[in-house]
């Protein structure tokens, strides 16, 4: 399965090579039924730093799972969404 | 002993009178709302000698409680023809606070037509001077010239455009740095002072009395817990969200939820959303450098420092601030991703005084009218700055978006109740949808929180227990106009919603002040008192139910990338007021 993933605010200084003012895209390769949480672990992000997290354009939990070709999108806690109770978070 | 100042600018008197045992709990939005409905008839013509313009800081405004320096402007609004609260930070609330003055109300119109008054408040009192050097000034002159005139004062003001008494003019407060850029900006209530001749209120607090606060020890208690939600709670705190990008932290953010409204609200996303966002200026403002900063407070005492200077490229001042609706208005709305470009239209707007959301939604139909093309930065700022000259055109894009889309034949028009809607779009955020349709304000975001869980279902599906939801989002709507009555900025909100703590500061804050002994409940229940009272307004103004919809287009036109109209039926709508 291929993930493509989006890195915002300060979650890109994780990598040295910062693209600016937009996010940071890693393509990420997996082999079985992943989690959005289990892909953040596997970059190498403490779930913990997560703030928001938007799979296919839709404010999502963590426990929600990814399948090929999905556009994953991270904001860590430097970038609190300040309207986030009018965003329902959608599961499983 | 708290006062309210009456000027009359019929035969040019000013005269402080007794606050009334009614008003004695009523402060900032609370104080206007119930001023203009027990003085203005809400049939009234908004330009005419029977519209009445009342300015008044929040309660605790005045006292170092953190971000407590709002001033709320209140009267009927041109442009809606409903009631109005527009609410701004800068320098007025906590000087007109300190002098004891719980409201100014401005009422009548001169006899001599087009004649401009200053109107100065000082500890001795209140006087009106003719202000006619000031004619069709702009707003950075005019601070200039009264700060070297009076010295560390504050500055209500109108530019230009208020003073053609164009439907979207705003009023300037200045901010730290003595600028315009604080602006009491929606609803036209620039047009409002223009057209009682006012041009400028100069508040000076030099001697001033300062605030009494009834029980010290309460409110002390109170200040600490909110100064403690306010730094601990992530969108508020120092490195946070707000304080390292400003509001524009949320282009990518709801870019990246669909909901970010593109050319004329034909898109959720813009291609250009990153060239715009929060972290590109906060970049632009490192590289610049210069007076180039985030973090900037708009008046002393904020600790949450929302605010920006945007330096130009030499690292000189160029605006303040870029903050998220200017930016998408001018941004992703006219298609333009040049942070410049809007930089310069934000300006503009602080200059001549106008409204930034409403003006870049302007712009927004006009490009879709043709008048020029999405994506022209620089004939964005050509056709702004007609504005300011005073040209039909200019006038024509200065009376706001419905005006200037009836005038070019579009249909796609984004307003609620005639006001322009911000950066939310109610098709990909429905809750938001149902703040802009049936808040009393017409399209607002301020008006309401965290509606859209309550209220509706995953994915935009009605929730079947939806119509007694609707009650509890009436309860948000109650909430925010209690805090817009405190002086407290709105965005404490974010922190005091998530940190229990931090609401119960605000209320011992309120309390200790005012030496009264109230619950959180009973504070918001004058909210709620507020909000009923700007809807029977309306309503004896000739507005019903069918105004409290989206536009049409909202219901038949998928957007992109979700690809959904807004779903919310008229019945939901329709049950937030329902008792
Ligand atoms: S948070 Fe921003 S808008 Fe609110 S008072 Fe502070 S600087 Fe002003």
């Amino acid at each position: 399965m291929r993930i493509e993933v989006h890195l915002f605010g300060k979650l890109k200084e994780l990598f040295p090579k910062v693209k600016s003012g937009g996010s940071l895209q890693l393509i990420i390769k997996i082999k079985n039924q992943n989690t959005i949480q289990d892909i953040v672990e596997k970059i190498g992000i403490s779930p913990k730093e997560i703030r928001h997290a938007f799979l296919n354009y839709q404010y999502s939990s963590l426990d929600r799972k990814v399948k090929d070709g999905d556009r994953l999108a991270l904001f860590g806690r430097d970038m609190a969404l300040i309207y986030r109770q009018y965003f329902p978070k959608i599961k499983d | 002993m708290s006062k309210i100042l009456r000027v009359n600018m019929k035969d040019l008197t000013c005269k402080f009178e007794d606050v009334p045992e009614k008003y004695k709990l009523f402060g900032g939005r609370a104080l206007t709302s119930a001023i203009t409905c027990d003085e203005v008839p809400p049939t009234c013509h908004p330009l005419g000698p029977n519209n009445k313009i009342i300015f008044a800081p929040g309660i605790v405004s005045g006292t170092n409680a953190p971000s407590s320096g709002r001033t709320s402007v209140g009267g009927k609004s041109p442009l809606t023809g409903t009631i109005k609260e527009a609410n701004s930070g800068g320098l007025s609330a906590q000087k007109i606070g300190k002098l004891q003055i719980r409201a100014i109300i401005v009422e009548g119109k001169p006899q001599e037509k087009g004649k401009l008054y200053l109107l100065k408040v000082n500890k001795d009192g209140a006087e009106l001077i003719p202000a006619d050097d000031l004619v069709r000034k702009g707003m950075y002159e005019i601070d200039e010239i009264l700060v070297q005139r009076y010295g560390k004062v504050a500055i209500i003001g109108i530019g230009p455009a208020g003073e053609m008494m164009l439907t979207n003019s705003g009023i300037s407060i200045n901010d730290m740095e003595n600028r315009p850029g604080r602006y009491a900006a929606r609803g036209g209530m620039g047009a409002v002072m223009g057209s009682k001749g006012l041009k400028v209120i100069v508040i000076d607090d030099e001697g001033a009395p300062g605030v009494e606060i009834e029980n010290k020890e309460l409110f002390d208690s109170g200040r600490k817990k909110l100064v403690n939600a306010l730094s601990t709670h992530d969108v508020t705190k120092k490195g946070g969200a707000l304080n390292t990008y400003g509001t524009a932290v949320l282009v990518n953010i709801i870019n990246e939820a669909g909901g970010l409204p593109t050319r004329n609200f034909s898109s959720g996303q813009f291609e250009g959303a990153s060239k715009i966002s929060g972290e590109s200026i906060a970049e632009i403002c490192k590289k610049r450098g210069g007076e180039g900063t985030m973090g900037h407070g708009c008046h002393p005492g904020c600790i949450i420092k929302c605010s920006n200077i945007y330096p130009k490229e030499d690292g000189t001042h160029h605006v303040s601030c870029i903050e998220y609706e200017s930016d998408w208005a001018f941004g992703a709305n006219c298609e333009i991703d040049n942070l410049d470009h809007i930089a310069e239209l934000v300006r503009i707007c602080n200059d001549v005084g106008l409204d930034t959301i409403e003006a870049g939604c302007t712009i927004g139909v006009a490009m879709e009218g043709g008048l020029i093309e999405f994506g022209d930065g620089e004939g964005a700022i050509n056709l702004l700055n007609e504005v300011g000259k005073g040209t039909p055109l200019g006038r024509l894009i200065g009376s706001g978006t419905e005006f200037t889309a009836k005038a070019l034949g579009v249909s796609r028009v984004p307003t609620v109740k005639g006001q322009s809607m911000p950066a939310y779009e109610p098709r990909a955020i429905k809750g938001i949808g149902v703040i802009y349709a049936t808040s009393t304000m017409g399209a607002d975001h301020t008006s309401g929180y965290t509606i859209a869980p309550e209220i509706l279902g995953v994915g935009g599906k009605q929730d079947p227990l939806a119509l007694e939801k609707a009650q509890l989002a009436r309860a948000f709507l109650n909430t925010t106009a209690f805090i817009d009555s405190t002086g407290y900025c709105l965005f404490i909100a974010f922190a005091i919603l998530d940190i229990a703590e931090g609401f119960e500061g605000v209320i011992e804050t309120m309390n200790g002040f005012l030496g009264v002994n109230l619950s959180g409940d009973d504070w918001v229940n004058i909210g709620k008192e507020t909000v009923d009272k700007e809807r029977a307004f309306n309503i004896d103004a000739g507005f019903t139910s069918a105004h409290d919809r989206v536009p049409e287009f909202m219901n038949i036109e998928e957007l992109p990338p979700h690809n959904v109209t807004f779903e919310v039926s008229e019945e939901i709508l329709d049950s937030v007021y329902k008792e």
